[in-house]
């Protein structure tokens, strides 16, 4: 390594100009970047639910709906004025390139069963908008008659009406050059057109929309958050340093490392999901660290050596600190990397990258920090310069130094007390973290009152519900769907389900088949049942046939009769509020379908959501525990004592109780956002403690006194590390500013893991280290290596 | 002292960690008003 700096130091420019090249080649990718907001991304590939739903979709095309609902401004919609709109926005939809137009559903495009002397007629609804009372009324009760349909696309009390919008399949989008984004941005166009002095309110709502908007947001926030953390750190930089090169060298490290790992990211197709658009902030954050323990370093050694030659100070700088920076980036770097046990690709994504962006902030670190300070004429930051013109000693140098110099005096002689206050508060925190629990939901990424949370409300408060579960019934032979006993048990499952208050609707061939024979019976509200015969059933089927387009029915059933959907609408997507709705669909498909030999399987966008959210409760547990052995086992290996693992180790654990109970006590719940703080705040919390070990034992072995050497390393190191977290802090508070609320909950949430990280090093670290006198620190045995490199 | 100090300490972390880990999936009843305070919809 001593070659290595020695090397960096005569070759400055030439190291410089490496680095800026290579990172330049990287970065050159980062316009190819894309943005990746779809639920299904978080499902593994070939997981069962992802397979299901792929079938699902192959089989119905049941889509993931997009919603516009017309909210009457007199209570009720059938007006001829708001027909006539409702007509002309459903027309204006269908011509948009990227919906399917034979899907739109609508008022204005559906049609009605009747009985007729000779069989069944199927017409529209609204072949033309009614102009007269009567004519209003017949449409209303045509509606209200037709089950399917009320609360479908016309809200059960009249009051609102909904268009349904179909988007063509992905690859299918992308071959036209369009996306889901700008098919939404023109649907949302249209709409906004025509809601120009209409009387009427506009909502549009649905999977796509949230899923557009989300990508919208994530544009957003990361032109808003990159430069207001570079901004925050330069500010915090400079009022620290005061010099050039206290601003300079830390924002080219962070520049460096963000460019490299966002470059990585796009050059090898991973997108931008919702979890990495964390990775820049936590960079940033977490980056420039090395460079401000360098510059601490450099500076002390200043301090100490007055008229040292640059060259000189900037050898000693590196070999004392090559140690502790690539220690702390190969533990935050292997913490990350515990991502990868979340088994959801964009957690794991947030991970590797990051992990990579870690190890190039580290080599940035390494090389172009030496190169830079050898270039640079020394010049102490004028208090340092007038302190060492003053002669005082460096725990002296400075209120803060002072203060940490005076805690360190307490801690030392009070190291039972401080031990027993911890645990105290480590038992309550305890009892308040075990009411901590996994709950989410797509809607929670936006913010409360927000256009787009106001009209997923607005669309579920008026019809049967945005978000589906649907249940894939496959029989064993072709026209078994006619089965009159497998229709009651669909029927039943229909009517059990719908028991559930958040189930809003549901839909199957069953309500079709129940239709026309209510229709087929003098159009008796009795006789909307399931006939007996199953004969009788392919003769009504047939008879529609007759006048009804082909593939009306093409959602709900195949044309082999063998296989049905059942689909089930949800009044909202939260993750607590479906654990009945999943375990009523197992228990319930399993008695109502099993008897018949009949295969089922529970998918949509609500299933989906539910499994990505459930990945969370089962993987967060053991990617917990992964980043701390693996934190443990980095730390072990690099300071080669398991003792010493451990000692690293406590003070992060301890400000993650404290952060569980917070989150318990304020009823936070676990979410795909905070299920990411435990880690990198572990990740970057041990640093912490691995500077103050490093620096107590170099200090303990120079002195020989427990207690001095604790006064010199928190007036020394523990300086910088309240720096170093003040950045850190500073830099996730900016997520507070974000659009998305993980986003800022996961800011705020690392930011007092930090907070609590930092406390716990400068007291409960120190009071465990000198009751325990670990021989890692207060041996001779040197396990650490640390004073032959000074 | 200081050991049984030690002691204690050793104990407060593992039970606070075990509390950590026992998070669970816990039924929330959206109807009642008991919403998660982490959640908008309304």
């Amino acid at each position: 390594m001593q070659r290595w700096i020695n090397s960096v130091t005569n070759w400055p420019k030439l190291v410089i100009t490496v680095v800026v090249l290579i990172t330049l080649a990287i970065g050159s990718q980062l316009a190819s970047m894309k943005i990746e907001t779809d639920t299904e991304a978080f499902i593994p590939e070939g997981h069962q639910a992802s397979l299901d739903n792929d079938r699902m979709k192959a089989l119905f095309g049941t889509p993931d709906l997009l919603w516009i609902g017309i909210v009457s401004a007199d209570a009720t919609i059938y007006q001829q004025d708001t027909l006539q709109l409702i007509q002309s926005l459903t027309e204006k939809i269908r011509l948009l390139p990227g919906v399917v137009d034979q899907d739109v559903m609508s008022l204005a495009t559906e049609d009605n069963i009747r009985g007729t002397a000779d069989g069944m007629e199927v017409e529209a609804f609204m072949a033309s908008v009614p102009d007269s009372a009567e004519k209003l009324e017949a449409l209303q009760k045509q509606i209200h008659d037709f089950t399917i349909y009320d609360g479908f696309i016309v809200a059960k009390d009249g009051s609102a009406a909904a268009i349904l919008v179909e988007l063509e399949p992905h690859d299918l989008l992308a071959k036209r050059g369009l996306d889901k984004f700008k098919v939404y941005g023109a649907v949302q166009q249209v709409v906004d057109s025509t809601a120009i002095n209409r009387p009427e309110q506009f909502h549009v709502a649905g999977k796509p929309v949230l899923e557009s908007t989300l990508g919208l947001y994530i544009a957003e926030d990361l032109g808003l958050m990159l430069p207001l953390v570079f901004l925050v750190l330069s500010i915090l930089l400079f009022f620290t340093y005061r010099s050039l090169r206290g601003v300079s060298i830390p924002l080219a490290v962070v520049s460096f490392s963000t460019i490299g790992a966002m470059g990585m990211m796009s050059a090898v197709g991973v997108p931008m999901y919702p979890t990495t658009t964390m990775v820049p902030v936590t960079l940033m954050a977490i980056g420039v660290a090395d460079a401000i323990h360098i510059l601490g370093k450099y500076y002390e050694l200043l301090l100490l050596n007055p008229g040292i030659e640059r060259k000189a100070l900037v050898r000693n700088t590196m070999t004392e600190m090559w140690r502790p920076v690539v220690l702390t980036s190969v533990t935050t770097a292997v913490g990350f990397l515990s991502f990868l046990s979340m088994g959801m690709v964009p957690l794991q994504m947030m991970g590797v990258f990051a992990a990579l962006g870690i190890i190039y902030a580290m080599l940035v670190s390494l090389t172009l920090v030496p190169a830079m300070l050898v270039l640079m004429r020394i010049r102490a930051p004028k208090a340092l310069a007038a302190r060492i013109q003053r002669g005082e000693g460096v725990e002296r140098s400075g209120l803060v130094a002072t203060s940490l110099a005076h805690l360190a005096h307490w801690v030392g002689a009070h190291v039972t007390a401080t031990l027993f206050l911890t645990s105290g508060l480590l038992f309550l925190s305890a009892w308040a973290a075990s009411s901590v629990y996994v709950d989410d939901s797509y809607v929670s990424n936006f913010q409360k009152g927000s256009a787009v949370v106001e009209a997923d409300r607005v669309i579920n408060d008026h019809f049967i519900g945005s978000y589906q579960f649907n249940v894939v019934l496959e029989a064993k032979e072709p026209d078994a769907l006619y089965d009159p006993a497998l229709l009651r048990a669909i029927w039943s499952f229909q009517q059990k389900m719908e028991a559930n208050s958040i189930v809003g609707g549901t839909i199957s061939i069953v309500d079709y088949i129940q239709r026309m024979h209510q229709v087929m019976n003098e159009n008796r509200p009795e006789m909307a049942t399931i006939p007996d015969s199953a004969d009788l059933i392919a003769q009504y089927l047939l008879l529609y046939s007759f006048s009804g387009a082909p593939d009306d029915f093409s959602e709900v059933v195949d044309s082999e009769y063998r296989t049905a959907n059942v689909r089930l609408f949800m009044t909202n997507g939260i993750y607590s509020s479906y654990h009945k709705v999943e375990a009523d669909l197992h228990s319930l498909a399993a008695s109502h379908f099993d008897p018949f030999g009949v295969k089922w399987s529970i998918t949509g966008n609500g299933h989906i959501s539910y499994v990505q959210t459930g990945m969370i409760t089962d993987n967060l547990r053991f990617n917990i525990i992964a980043t701390v052995v693996a934190i443990f086992l980095a730390a072990w290996l690099m300071m080669r004592s398991f003792v010493a693992g451990v000692f690293v180790m406590t003070p992060v654990l301890a400000a993650v109780i404290l952060n569980f109970a917070f989150m318990g006590l304020s009823g936070t719940t676990i979410g795909w956002g905070s299920s990411m703080f435990t880690s990198i705040a572990i990740c970057i919390g041990v640093d912490y403690a691995i500077h103050l070990i490093y620096k107590y034992r170099s200090e303990f072995q120079r002195r020989d006194d427990a207690r001095a050497a604790l006064v010199f390393t928190l007036a020394t190191t523990g300086k910088t590390i309240l720096f170093n977290a003040v950045v850190v802090i500073a830099g996730f508070m900016v997520l507070l500013a974000s659009a998305m609320p993980p986003n800022q909950e996961m800011g705020l949430l690392v930011s007092a893991a930090m907070f609590s990280s930092f406390i716990a090093t400068i007291t409960v670290l120190p009071a465990l280290l000198m009751a325990a006198r670990p021989g890692f620190v207060f041996g001779r045995s040197k396990p650490m290596d640390y004073q032959e490199a000074e | 002292m200081q050991k049984f100090a030690l002691i204690i300490f050793a104990l407060a972390i593992l039970t606070g960690m075990a509390a950590v880990l026992s998070y669970g999936a816990e039924i929330v009843i959206v109807e009642a008003g008991l919403q998660p305070a982490s959640l908008v919809i309304e």
